[in-house]
């Protein structure tokens, strides 16, 4: 109360007389104060940045909660307070270098941080590097980093360069196998050439980098100390906003705000309290009766009843990510295929893709919350391609005839695997078999628990597979999934294949938009035509707030939830 | 032979048990199709290479009846091991959610035994009355009504309706004793309702039984006032087939009732194993299933001296 009492605010000018430097508190602890003795009538006089309708980027905003937020907020961030909020599954360990569990990323980049982000526009903005050039040869790339970014207790220190340089090489260490080393699979060589600035040298050119540094693929950069210690797959420590402070497996996750957090005033909030909750009855009554400020994932069904309800707002816009279908092109392996391999012809391939119903799967599986699709990236996304050679809905007579040219007689076995344990999948493997059932196909589903069905897809034993992804950043990512020596997502024997690898090269080679765009486009043609990797719609992204909760942006990228953003006006 | 001597003959018995059962679910589980490795690595996993090392970091690389000793040896020393999925400590786990799933199952048989005992006494003494009649319809529908769509039910009415209980969650009874029994009273209400049914209808249909006996003719030939004859020596003979379901219905509580925690957001021991099943976290179901089988033989053998206390014409 002492260190508090020496802050001395004139209310007539509203202005801060006495630094946080001059008082020695914590940067949190002084705003505190600030606060506090400021009070209310000053933050009420302020402009709305807290005006919960406006939303950026396509983002809306639905409901009676709308303008409630607006008219109670004072519009100034106030810091502290105790958000709550959700995730539909709960995470299995916090080593992103190698978890790719998307719930796993979403905690974890609270508290550690990658070079950089994209923004509510898709573009990749900076986080932890302030610059970045290339040399015109395009091989040599010259990083700066952000000075003052502060590792989290226990270890306390500045960020330099040599630490980006340890966790770039723990990912391209091949006894760790991270996923992302895809990433600097172009890089040669890496140092770091001052504090806060590393080169990287590329053996070729890799225009889509940046996006990959900053994607779902991106690298987030751990304390040394802490991968040294063996401690990052329970307690992930980095620099980001909070501070992991404890973990009990399927029960909560518990983070601080970070007081030395380089992003001066944030994050607002002291603490939060992230909860897995898979039942969708419970996490609404949870956000309804204010146990939840925040739900992740909002439920489709009980979607129009929270849009009715006074103390919340429901925040929507379109998604990056995609649904797809996998349709195994392989001739190898044989078990867990169809006799006769009827997926290595292209014909009964595009015939799986004519007798799916992508806006069924919105319907069912999204209830409505979707855009059916065939493209990788969204419509208003900068490497959008519209290219939409199959019909949207189930075209079971397309598909019939198209088994007819391929040689094949009705009906042609196949084999389909799913999740069970995953809502989305095993709904995506049933429409995909009762699809199939009416358009020349026998399909033979088979459910799998989720540790098997990663088995199995891994193994390519299947003839359709289901799935879904976080979306790119730059069209150079598919080749990840399609890549032998990437993530080996599929056995992809195609007549296109080598076309497609050769356009991937190309589209690295290349910075100049308009001269990647006709490359951009034949690629993705190539891959649709192949109709053996094909998204089926792009969810949108529905994020349900009470409406205390302001500065609240839903992003089109999934693995972008900025807590560090939201302010509690409690 | 003694109470006591039965009870410590049982448990010598039951550390032979739980050996077995040692070998047998440490087997089990790795013949269950699917890799923890490529489960921690994810459908991304990179290079070949990584699954190896992986795997050798975990121990997984090592002969099985290798892994076997090194993992008995390290829970009779009292080091469990950490998951292989989480990396977290298996006695933090446990310490966690083996007190959670024993609050719940003991409320939970405790409120069934109330509704029970009640119902399915008055149902046998009362034939044909409103109280036998809703002895019958509480364990019909008990029996019948889905234990998942029980929890929604009142999670919409209690937590959300009326707003009066919390939707989910859990406080420890150690560090708020009122908290902790407001989180516990949906979920332990659903487990009372669908035991309480189980209970009713065994103990109604046992007293019915015994109450057709010719010993309890005669004792009403002599005069025996009606509830002398229930309370000392109907109750006591039909208690002795309820106590085994009773006992049962505790033991199933305690890992059986992943589907009421998964809805009330009660992280107990059966969605720790369930998880660790669908993880292929290997260490932690060994550790999940011989606490559950502890559990059980711990559950029986009390089971089995409560039937001396209930008919003395019981040996031991």
């Amino acid at each position: 109360m002492a260190a508090d009492s020496q802050i001395a605010i004139d209310k007539r000018e509203r202005e801060v007389l006495v630094t946080r430097e001059d008082t020695g508190l914590s940067r949190r602890k002084y705003l505190a104060a600030v606060t506090a003795l400021a009070g209310s009538p000053m933050l009420a006089g302020c402009a709305g940045d807290g005006d919960s309708g406006a939303q950026t980027g396509d983002g809306t905003e639905t409901g009676d909660g709308d303008g409630v937020a607006t008219d109670t907020a004072s519009g100034e961030p106030r810091p502290g307070g105790h958000l709550r909020t959700s995730l539909v599954s709960p995470v299995n360990h916090f080593d992103l270098h190698i978890n790719g569990l998307m719930v796993a990323s979403i905690v974890g980049y609270q508290s550690v941080e990658k070079l950089f982000e994209p923004n509510t526009d898709l573009e990749l903005v900076e986080l932890l590097a302030t610059d970045v050039s290339i040399s015109d040869d395009g091989l040599t790339w010259d990083i700066t980093l952000r000075e003052g970014a502060m590792f989290h207790p226990p270890y306390e220190r500045e960020l330099v360069a040599e630490d980006v340089v340890a966790n770039f090489e723990r990912i391209l260490d091949e006894d760790v196998g991270s996923f992302r080393s895809l990433v600097l699979s172009a890089v040669d060589s890496m140092e770091a050439t001052g504090d806060y600035s590393l080169r990287l040298e590329l053996a070729e050119q890799q225009a889509s980098l940046q996006a990959g540094l900053g994607g779902y693929f991106g690298i987030p950069i751990f304390s040394p100390e802490a991968i040294e210690e063996g401690n990052i797959r329970k307690q992930p420590v980095g620099t980001g906003p909070f501070v992991f402070e404890e973990w009990t497996p399927e029960d909560q996750i518990t983070l601080s705000a970070y007081d030395n957090y380089w992003t001066e005033d944030r994050p607002y909030v002291d603490q939060v309290t992230i909860r897995p909750i898979a039942e969708a009855s419970v996490l609404t009554t949870e956000l309804t009766d204010g146990n939840l400020h925040m739900l992740h994932k909002t439920p489709a069904d009980f979607k129009s009843q929270l849009e009715n309800d006074d103390s919340v707002t429901v925040h929507e816009t379109d998604g990056l990510g995609y649904r797809a279908l996998h349709v195994n092109p392989g001739s190898t392996p044989t078990d867990g295929r169809a006799n006769g391999l009827p997926t290595t012809d292209p014909q009964v391939r595009r015939a799986v893709l004519e007798a799916v119903n992508r806006t069924a799967m919105v319907e069912i599986i999204e209830g409505g919350l979707g855009t059916p699709t065939q493209n990788y990236f969204p419509d208003d996304h900068p490497w959008h391609v519209d290219y939409t050679p199959y019909t949207v809905e189930a075209n079971p007579e397309r598909a019939r005839e198209l088994i007819g040219e391929s040689g094949f007689s009705e009906p042609v076995p196949i084999t389909i695997i799913s999740a069970s344990s995953d809502p989305v999948l095993q709904q995506l493997g049933t429409i995909t078999r009762d699809n199939l059932s009416q358009a020349g196909f026998e399909p033979d589903l088979t459910e799998y628990d989720i540790g098997t069905w990663v088995t199995e897809a891994e193994a390519f034993r299947y003839d359709v597979n289901v799935n879904y992804f976080a979306g790119w950043f730059h069209p150079d990512g598919l080749r990840a999934w399609i890549d032998p020596d990437g993530l080996t997502q599929m056995n992809y024997e195609t007549e296109n294949r080598d076309r497609i690898f050769e356009l991937f090269d190309e589209l690295n080679s290349t910075t100049d938009k308009s001269e990647a765009d006709p490359l951009n486009e034949e690629l993705q043609q190539l891959m649709i035509d192949d109709a053996a990797y094909v998204p089926m719609y792009h969810p949108r992204k529905v994020r349900t707030t009470r409406n205390t909760v302001q500065d609240f942006t839903v992003h089109p990228f999934h693995l972008a939830y900025r807590l560090d953003e939201v302010w509690l006006d409690e | 032979m003694s109470w006591a001597s039965y009870a410590i003959k049982r448990g010598l018995a039951s550390l032979v048990m739980l050996f077995i059962a040692s070998i047998v679910v440490f087997g089990i589980v790795r013949l269950i199709p699917g890799d923890p490795v490529s489960i921690i690595l994810g459908t991304q996993q990179g290079t070949a290479g990584a699954e190896e090392a992986l795997r050798r970091q975990l121990g997984l690389d090592k002969p099985p009846w290798i892994q076997y000793i090194e993992w008995l040896t390290g829970l009779l020393t009292g080091d469990w091991g950490e998951s292989i999925i989480s990396g977290q400590s298996i006695e933090r786990l446990v310490a966690i959610r083996y007190p959670r799933s024993l609050q719940l199952a003991f409320l939970g048989i405790i409120v069934a035994m109330v509704i029970a005992f009640p119902l399915g006494i008055a149902g046998a003494v009362r034939r044909n009355t409103a109280a036998d009649y809703a002895a019958i319809v509480f364990s019909q529908v008990g029996v019948s009504i889905p234990s998942f769509w029980l929890g929604i039910l009142l999670i919409f009415i209690f937590g959300g309706v009326l707003d009066a209980l919390p939707p989910s969650g859990y406080v420890s009874f150690n560090e708020n004793v009122v908290e902790s029994l407001r989180y516990s009273v949906m979920p332990v209400a659903v487990l009372a309702v669908i035991n309480g049914a189980i209970v009713t209808r065994y103990l109604r249909s046992e007293m019915l039984e015994e109450l057709n006996k010719d010993y309890v003719r005669t004792a009403r030939a002599y005069g025996h006032p009606s509830e002398r004859i229930v309370g000392r020596y109907v109750l006591k003979n039909a208690l002795i087939p309820t106590v085994t379901v009773i006992g049962i219905q505790v033991g199933w509580m305690v890992g059986g009732i992943v589907i009421i925690e998964q809805v009330f957001d009660y992280s107990g021991l059966g969605q720790l194993i369930l998880n660790g099943l669908l993880s292929r976290d290997y260490p932690v179901v060994q550790i999940g299933i011989l606490i559950l089988a502890a559990t059980f033989i711990v559950i029986n053998l009390v089971v089995d001296l409560l039937y001396g206390w209930l008919d003395p014409q019981v040996k031991y």
